[in-house]
């Protein structure tokens, strides 16, 4: 009996050491997270509407001419006036938005300015829950952005912060959508 | 001394006697000593296999990442899971009855951790799981019972682990002593066979939502590999062992003798009884297959060194269970698991030793006599005169194996008794006694006043050798 109080002593000392051991000095920022952060989308500088996109990300994205020595294609179209430029794919980018338990980034396909389908780039997984968690939430939120076709979209139970991370970069590829750009 | 016990002490030493013509009377010479090493060795493992568990956690977890509520709770509820699925493994191990394990370590050592480190096992399951409700609570900003409801509902091997520890924590309350107490031992045996289905049941959180364990890995794949040997370790020591054991030496009921009124020895032969490397003092389970008695598998010690032709237990008249016993048929077939333990000849750590036994406990020490060397001292504790069982045998070996025998008999609160178990009277009995082994056996209370008289005399508590069994 006493040895089991004991055992149980050294359990908590040991685990509370062990914690404030790696507890310690935070090394580096969360920069390191948004470095390895995925494929960046290639879009406007202003998507994301939310100050969780990374921030690589918009300021790599957008193609300026000043830096640009070679010519475009799109720059000799660039005399030739209003008709916007056709969209060269179907897809629409949306902004990478993190959570506690990692980002989510989706993509949705288009035919016309009809949604097809929304295929998730990242979803938080580093953590064995959320991975979970990201596959039960996924199709949920999927079947219901292609039945509302927009971004109001129920939370799915237990998976609140993948679901809101979900709905905000759905909803900024939906915006960026229809101002006509696509990836 | 001796005068002023002489009310209490019934009989001297070294009595001359016709050698009881059952008894093996070839000069046995001492067994090989087994030293401490692979108790050290397996308490080695242990810890080894403690830090190997809570490694992939330190090397996972990036120095500094753990700030606020949330991630601290589930790093510390992370910790104490590990720990909790690799000690629940080796409680296993502890029961596996392993032969290699019951003989070196101990059956009656392991069986103590076990009973120890379940308590401790109980108390980390229900921290394991606090912890980490609470971290996803905060990190969900929600509160616990909500974050438990969403963990269970979304997770089918989650809702598992939860029953897991239920059943868990219920046999922790019916393993506390007094609640044990109350239960007849077969109710708590088949209860506690229910630890199984919390292996079981937790099997399946561990590896796929231990954050540790969920991706492919040399983690994962360790993890699994552990499982299986200790399931290999269960099926070798529960049952391809016994069969072995069994099919080998096919024990029967030879006789069965009264020793006293509330005393039986029963004779066991069987084939190839000469290689059945057995030591005084070690013990078997038995499970008698007769009408009302199979169903159950009890442990006795045997009461005779090997001989290489029979096997004996003297056993005291204590139940039903034991009054059964008395009625044995001959031919009767036996159900056999051992031998185990380590209070032998062969764990003595000196030349010569001290023996206390009390009542009925005196059979393993019998049987130990035959194969300590030459200058041991027995003291043999019994209420009444009745009550010292295989007198003719200990007179025997007294002369034929040098061993200064001492009846002490009387209740526990006579003067005389109590003088001979204190510290000064045992020290006047046996001037040498820091220097010898002391073996005790006999009722707990027995047990316990002299281990506390012989540690006050000077004995080192690795010298002393109990028999957990009160037989």
């Amino acid at each position: 009996m006493r040895r089991a109080v004991l055992a149980v002593a050294g359990l908590a000392a040991g685990t509370s050491l062990l914690v404030v051991a790696k507890g310690g000095t935070p090394a580096r920022p969360a920069a390191v997270a948004a470095d390895a952060g995925g494929p960046v989308p290639g879009g406007s500088p202003t998507p994301g509407p939310e100050p969780t996109v990374a921030p690589e990300a918009t300021t790599k994205a957008p193609p300026s001419p000043e830096t640009t020595a070679r010519p475009r294609p799109r720059r000799s179209t660039q005399e030739a006036p209003p008709p916007p430029p056709p969209p060269q794919s179907n897809t629409v980018v949306g902004p990478r938005v993190e959570n506690p338990y990692g980002a989510v980034q989706v993509v949705i396909e288009l035919d016309g300015s009809r949604i097809v389908d929304v295929r998730t780039l990242e979803m938080p997984e580093t953590e064995a829950r959320s991975q979970q968690l990201s596959a039960l939430a996924e199709p949920q939120l999927r079947a219901e952005a292609l039945r509302e076709q927009g971004a109001d979209l129920d939370t799915v139970s237990g998976a609140t912060e993948t679901s809101e991370s979900y709905r905000r970069s759905l909803r900024a590829a939906i915006e960026r959508m229809k101002r006509g750009e696509r990836d | 001394m001796r005068d002023q016990s002489a009310s209490a002490v019934a009989a001297g030493r070294r009595r001359a006697g016709n050698p009881p013509t059952r008894s093996g009377g070839r000069p046995v010479t001492p067994p090989a000593r087994r030293g401490p090493w692979p108790r050290r060795a397996f308490a080695a493992l242990f810890w080894l296999g403690l830090v190997l568990a809570v490694l992939p956690w330190w090397l996972t977890t990036p120095a500094g990442s753990l700030s606020g509520t949330g991630p601290v709770a589930l790093a510390a509820g992370r910790i104490v899971g590990l720990v909790a699925g690799y000690v629940m493994l080796v409680q296993l191990v502890l029961t596996s009855r392993l032969p290699v394990l019951e003989r070196t370590v101990g059956a009656e050592r392991m069986l103590r951790w076990h009973r120890e480190i379940g308590g401790a096992l109980v108390v980390a399951v229900l921290g394991h799981m606090a912890l980490i409700l609470v971290g996803y609570g905060a990190l969900d900003s929600v509160n616990v019972l909500v974050e438990a409801r969403t963990l269970i509902g979304g997770f089918p091997d989650v809702a598992r682990a939860f029953l897991a520890a239920a059943i868990l924590t219920a046999v922790g309350l019916f393993a506390i002593a007094a609640v044990r107490a109350a239960l007849p031992y077969e109710l708590w045996r088949w209860l506690h066979l229910s630890t199984y289905l919390v292996v079981l049941l937790a099997f399946g959180h561990q590896f796929s939502l231990g954050q540790q364990l969920f991706r492919p890995g040399p983690v994962r794949t360790g993890w699994i590999a552990a499982y299986l040997l200790v399931l290999a370790a269960l099926a070798y020591g529960r049952i391809l062992s016994p069969v072995l054991f069994n099919l080998r030496h096919r024990l029967r009921v030879a006789d069965v003798i009264a020793e006293s009124p509330d005393t039986v020895s029963i004779y066991l032969t069987g084939r190839r009884l000469d290689r059945l490397g057995v030591l005084g003092g070690q013990w078997f389970r038995f499970r008698f297959l007769a009408r009302g008695l199979w169903w159950q598998s009890h442990p006795f010690s045997v009461s005779a060194a090997r001989n290489g032709r029979w096997l004996r237990v003297t056993v005291k008249v204590v139940g039903a269970y034991t009054r059964d016993l008395r009625h044995l048929d001959p031919g009767t077939r036996v159900w056999t698991q051992g031998p185990s333990g380590t209070f032998t000849a062969a764990h003595r750590t000196a030349a010569r030793a001290l023996l206390i036994a009390g009542g009925i406990g005196i059979t393993p020490i019998r049987a130990m006599l035959e194969e300590l060397p030459a200058g041991a001292v027995l003291v043999y504790r019994a209420s009444t005169p009745a009550d010292v069982v295989l007198r003719r045998e200990l007179d025997w070996l007294a002369e034929a194996r040098g061993v200064d025998v001492w009846y002490v008999i009387g209740s526990r609160t006579d003067p005389g008794p109590r003088r001979v178990l204190s510290a000064a009277g045992l020290r006047q009995l046996v001037p040498d006694l820091p220097a010898r082994d002391v073996y005790l056996c006999g009722p707990p209370g027995l047990v316990e006043a002299a281990r506390r008289a012989v540690r006050r005399a000077g004995v080192p508590r690795r010298r002393i050798h109990e028999a957990a069994f009160s037989l």
